[in-house]
């Protein structure tokens, strides 16, 4: 691309979409951290005994650790004194969680956000037959929201429960499902795994909980919509999928939120356990507000999240596309226990102006004959840095292991960064394992080719980014993959005029 | 983990000083906190650093040379006392504190085309050396590492247009030995190396490579089998900081029987450095039980106008190639034996060839004759 | 005596969906002296049979039997397949970068030489005579320095498999479609190498898609294999036959 058509590119603004702040009068604890806090959100909750033990015990952990300071990204320090913990739409909190008491200005949200309609119908309280209602995919979706701190619905449930399968806030899964919470919270991910995990064991405040019967096949696709609404608020959700023996279930994830001046955290757990031959999907849509084009504002997004298969023949596939947030530091990760247990990981994370991600996985085998498969695609545009950071562990264990990574960065203009750092760490001499990866730009070449046939610059750009993508969009259910390429359109419009 | 640390109190030789763009504070902290920067401990992740820093202060002498009276070829011992470009404190802070600690060094002044090699033969800790190439110069520089311990230092200038090409073998059974490679690349300078390493107690490899004109040329081709129990770490930074450069690494490395082999191959283009051309291949193969191979093939880019990949392979014997040489009558032992010696020879090549091959490989007569 | 028997052979691949059947109670001899010409179409089991007998791995025998001179190969490494006088012209020649083609045929030959109790050829001789073969097929003779296979051309490819099978000189030698890919001077070229190769008492098997390659080795029998038997046995006609009609009036 010539230097004149780059700084084209890169001149115009691009608009954050879902950039807007929902005015609903809400609950907010004041900022700061100490025990007390802790104890407000357990008893907030009305949490049995050993979860506000749990807690204060990660909260004890957490002020023993110190921050990251390995990955490639660049912020002032963080005061974790000046971060409301707690956050609640006021007319959620004490009222009966029906769908008719769905504050009018959250609907509004909704369509703003673009939820699908029939999920807004839902969401609304029309609850119709779900044969009845197909998208043109022929799939429905169940929706959880989570809008700053809580839970404030979740649709379908009764079909669910028909199939046997619960989904439900975490909130209410604690009262609801004691027994599979306190056994497999912390389960994959221990309270102090890194510092961010610990804070989220502390503070967590609400988050899906999903429990997939053994044998079955969930009926529909699961979702939640993350949204931070309020000042000066952090988020700190957790997520937590059992899929029991045999099961599958697909389970998509969107997060949006306004714009702002200053940084907002958002630190989430996902915690993901695959029996024996069940199979888990968790695609992800991240579109958290990424700052203006200076650099002002945005979401900093430290997420840990990774999944057990902890049975023979158990897999887990997770799917990204990561677009939005300020600094994005995620590495949604497979533990292959069982034997000939399969983990994926299928990665887009586009950055754009000012915005740093530092985002990979980890593969770590332990059973025989465990299969991984990552393939990453990095775009890097404005003067952003995009970071592949992986790792590929084959314990003694895993004879047999098999994995393969491909991990390419494409970068449009001069002025942004692309970078990759895989680890490969074999202690088996049957193991295979193969990297490769690659860096490219988008090519005066292909850009000619575009624009003698009449297609525009942007037009041509984002062409080229999406079929650079497309081994990765494959991955997502149908709906959500229509959503990623406009997304994906959406972000570059700064960088490709 | 405990803050790394040097042996003694560091003073720097004037000259030296003037190298480094690091004024306003005192040196021992600006080198305190180069050992212990988030980068340098990872390059430390997998082989302990503390041994070798604890050696970094002790005696040296000058290396057993060949080659040295010919016409374009200068070499002498000299107190360290002029500047040296190149030098980068954060990429090497172990190889600069030799270079304070020891006080000295053996200058090697190359400044005409030089048809007989330069052999330079380390059987202890040796004097680091200082090697100038003056513009259009061309050396072939042979090193060979002996002895039971040991730590060298090597430091290249490759003036404009010119060309060195560097044969290492480091095949002795040393109980800990260390290699600092430094080497800077100035416009249309071409650098090539052919290094073959055995593991040894501790072996670790550091290469730095700066190619700091337009239209520089590297080209590394390494050979190593970590075998009963031995380590090797490599761990190689190439830096691509002006236009038009081009580097080709391929690192082949056999791992055996409780070996423990490391590799970091980073690769980092700077902002400007447009037109770069840099691969890197590095494949390892595994054989026996116990073996441990880490690898990280790196790329730090920033510019876009770079044509940049690496790949980094873990496997064992292909079955496809085994098929083929049994296929033909040659039973599994000595067709395994085939497959791992041509997968080792693959990177043996200039003119230690033969002495890497027989060390390495206990070629038949059949081979070296072929 | 037969030199080859094959006799109601059953084989499977196997692939990421489990053993796949593709031979079915196959039967084909071969006598000294003979050349055999096996046709199909695509998935009808040819490769597989060249596979099965030479002791490629990934395939499992389900039943049958495989006799080479009076030897059972299905009970032998395929090492030993080949020391008792099996040879395979692969249909994919695999290149081994590292290994030089003049170290893998001496290698070769020196294995054959010992499983037979006979002397070992001087390197000198052996050299001589390995650039004489490469020459009368055009084989450039500084190919014998470099890799085995390596950067050859698919055509050079198929001229060393002939190659090998003039200097290792086999009792009976199976060619996998070794005239797919070939230009009409190259199957010249590989054709003339077998008919050197061909005497009273050794055997060929081509397997192949096209009548073409038989203008130039003429076969004395032509079988023709579908889903995995052989379902109709003819002289020379039989091809010419089949490429008029194709093989769907067959099948």
């Amino acid at each position: 691309m010539s230097k004149s058509s780059v700084d084209d590119l890169v001149e115009a603004g691009s608009e954050y979409h879902a950039g807007f702040v929902t005015d609903v009068e809400s609950e907010t604890l004041p900022p700061g951290l100490d025990e007390s806090v802790v104890r407000f959100i357990s008893a907030r909750k009305g949490e049995p005994q050993w979860l506000t033990d749990w807690r204060l015990e990660a909260f004890a952990k957490w002020r023993e650790m110190r921050e990251p300071n390995w990955a490639h990204v660049h912020y002032p320090p963080i005061d974790f004194q000046a971060i409301s913990y707690y956050s609640a739409p006021k007319s959620q909190t004490d009222g009966p969680r029906s769908l008719d008491e769905v504050d009018p200005e959250l609907l509004r949200t909704y369509e703003k956000l673009g939820i699908p309609l029939h999920e807004q119908a839902a969401l609304a309280g029309v609850v119709p037959d779900p044969a009845a209602i197909g998208t043109p995919a022929g799939t429905n979706v169940a929706v959880d929201v989570v809008f700053d701190s809580v839970s404030i619905a979740t649709t379908f449930k009764e079909t669910l429960a028909a199939a046997g399968v619960i989904f439900c806030p975490i909130s209410e899964a604690v009262h609801s499902h004691p027994e599979l919470v306190q056994k497999y919270l912390g389960s994959v991910i221990p309270q102090r795994d890194n510092y961010y995990a610990a804070l989220n064991s502390a503070v967590f405040s609400d988050g899906s909980f999903v429990y997939i019967p053994k044998g079955v096949r969930c009926p529909m696709e699961l979702s939640t919509y993350f949204r931070i609404n309020e000042r000066n608020t952090g988020q700190f959700e957790r997520t937590l999928i059992i899929a029991d023996e045999g099961s599958h279930v697909s389970y998509l994830e969107g997060c949006t939120a306004p714009m702002r001046d200053e940084n907002q955290l958002h630190a989430a757990v996902v915690e993901l356990v695959a029996m024996g031959d069940a199979e888990i999907k968790y695609s992800t849509v991240q579109n958290w507000y990424p700052g203006d084009e200076n650099g002002k504002g945005g979401i900093y997004n430290f997420v840990t999240k990774r999944g057990l298969c902890a049975g023979p023949r158990a897999k887990i596939s997770w799917t990204q596309v990561e677009t939005g947030s300020a600094i994005t530091w995620k590495y949604p990760s497979v533990v292959l226990r069982g034997d000939e247990s399969v983990g994926e990981f299928y990665s887009v994370a586009l950055t754009n102006n000012r915005q740093q991600a530092d985002t990979g996985t980890k593969m770590i085998h332990m059973g025989k004959n465990t299969k991984s498969t990552i393939v990453s695609k990095g775009i890097s545009a404005g003067g952003s840095e995009n970071c592949y950071r992986g790792l590929v562990r084959i314990s003694p264990t895993a004879q047999n292991a098999r994995n393969f990574t491909q991990c390419d960065s494409l970068l449009i203009g001069d002025q942004c960064g692309a970078h990759t750092f895989p680890y490969i760490e074999n202690k088996n001499n049957s193991a295979t394992v193969e990297h490769e990866a690659s860096t490219s730009k988008v090519s005066d070449d292909q850009l000619f080719a575009c624009q003698q046939r009449g297609i525009e610059t942007e037009q041509a750009v984002s062409m080229i980014v999406n079929g650079f993508c497309k081994e990765v969009f494959r991955e997502l259910p149908m709906e959500f993959a229509v959503e990623a390429g406009k997304l994906l359109e959406v972000s570059l419009e700064g960088a490709v005029g | 983990m405990a803050d790394l640390a040097l042996p003694k109190t560091l003073l720097v030789p004037a000259g030296l000083a003037e190298s480094l763009s690091e004024p306003s504070v005192t040196i021992d902290d600006v080198i305190q906190s180069a050992l212990n920067s988030p980068a340098h401990r990872e390059r430390w992740k997998y082989t302990k650093a503390d041994g070798f820093l604890t050696q970094l202060a002790a005696p040296a002498e000058a290396p057993h040379i060949n080659g040295e009276q010919q016409t374009g070829v200068r070499w002498w011992r000299e107190t360290i006392s002029n500047p040296m470009p190149g030098l980068d404190l954060q990429q090497g802070p172990e190889a600069f504190a030799r270079l304070c600690f020891v006080g000295e060094a053996m200058r090697l002044d190359i400044t005409g085309s030089v048809t007989d090699p330069v052999t330079l033969i380390h059987r202890s800790n040796t004097l680091p050396v200082i090697v100038n190439l003056s513009a259009n110069a061309s050396l072939t520089l042979i090193e060979m590492i002996e002895g039971d311990e040991g730590q060298q230092t090597v430091w290249i200038d490759i003036g404009p247009n010119a060309e060195v090409n560097h044969s290492r073998n480091a095949l002795n059974s040393a109980t800990s030995s260390w290699q600092y490679s430094s080497v800077r690349l100035q416009s249309s300078a071409r650098y090539h190396l052919n290094n073959h390493v055995l593991g040894c107690g501790v072996r670790r490899q550091d290469l730095h490579i700066i190619m700091d004109g337009q239209g520089a040329e590297a080209k590394l081709v390494s050979a190593g089998m970590v075998d009963n129990k031995a380590a090797l770490d490599q761990q190689i930074t190439l830096e691509h900081r002006q236009p038009r450069g081009r580097s080709e690494q391929t690192i082949h490395n056999i791992v055996a029987n409780g070996g423990k082999c490391t590799f970091n191959g980073r690769i980092h283009i700077h902002d400007g450095a447009s037109g770069t051309d840099a691969q890197l291949s590095n494949k390892n193969l595994g054989m026996g039980d116990n073996a441990t191979i880490n690898t990280k093939p790196e790329l730090e880019i920033y510019t876009d106008d770079v044509s940049c990949s690496h790949g980094a392979t873990v496997g064992t014997l292909s079955q496809e190639a085994l098929f083929y040489l049994t296929s033909r009558g040659i039973d599994n032992a000595a067709a395994e034996a085939l497959l791992s010696q041509g997968f080792l020879r693959q990177c043996i090549d200039g003119p230690l060839a033969e002495t890497a091959l027989n060390t390495m490989i206990g070629v038949r007569e059949i081979g070296a004759s072929l | 005596m037969n030199l080859l028997d094959v006799s109601n052979l059953h084989a499977s691949v196997e692939t990421d969906d489990g053993p796949q059947p593709i031979l079915k109670g196959l039967n084909l001899t071969v006598k000294a002296g003979e050349v055999h010409a096996i046709m199909g179409p695509n998935g009808s089991g040819k490769s597989t049979l060249a596979n099965v007998l030479s002791g490629r791995p990934g395939y499992t025998v389900g039943g049958g039997g495989a006799m080479l001179g009076g030897n059972n190969l299905l009970d032998l490494e395929p090492f030993e397949r080949a020391q008792i006088g099996m040879f395979l012209a692969f249909q994919y020649p695999v290149e081994i970068p590292g290994v030089s083609n003049m170290e893998f045929l001496k290698a070769s030959i020196d294995s054959l030489a010992r499983a037979r109790g006979e002397e070992q050829p001087n390197t000198a001789s052996f050299m001589r005579t390995v650039r004489e073969l490469a020459a009368s097929l055009d084989l450039d003779p500084a190919f014998l320095k470099r890799g085995v296979n390596e950067g050859f051309s698919g055509g050079e490819k198929k001229r060393n498999e002939i190659m090998q099978l003039l200097l290792l000189n086999p009792k009976l030698a199976l060619l996998d479609e070794t005239d797919s890919g070939l230009d009409i001077d190259a199957l010249k070229v590989v054709a003339d190498g077998v008919n050197r190769y061909r005497s009273e008492s050794n055997g060929v098997v081509l397997i192949t898609h096209y009548q073409r390659l038989l203008d130039y080795i003429v076969p004395d029998y032509v079988h023709v294999l579908s889903n995995g038997q052989i379902i109709e046995s003819g002289d020379k006609s039989l091809a010419l036959e089949l490429e008029a009609k194709g093989y769907a009036w067959l099948t």
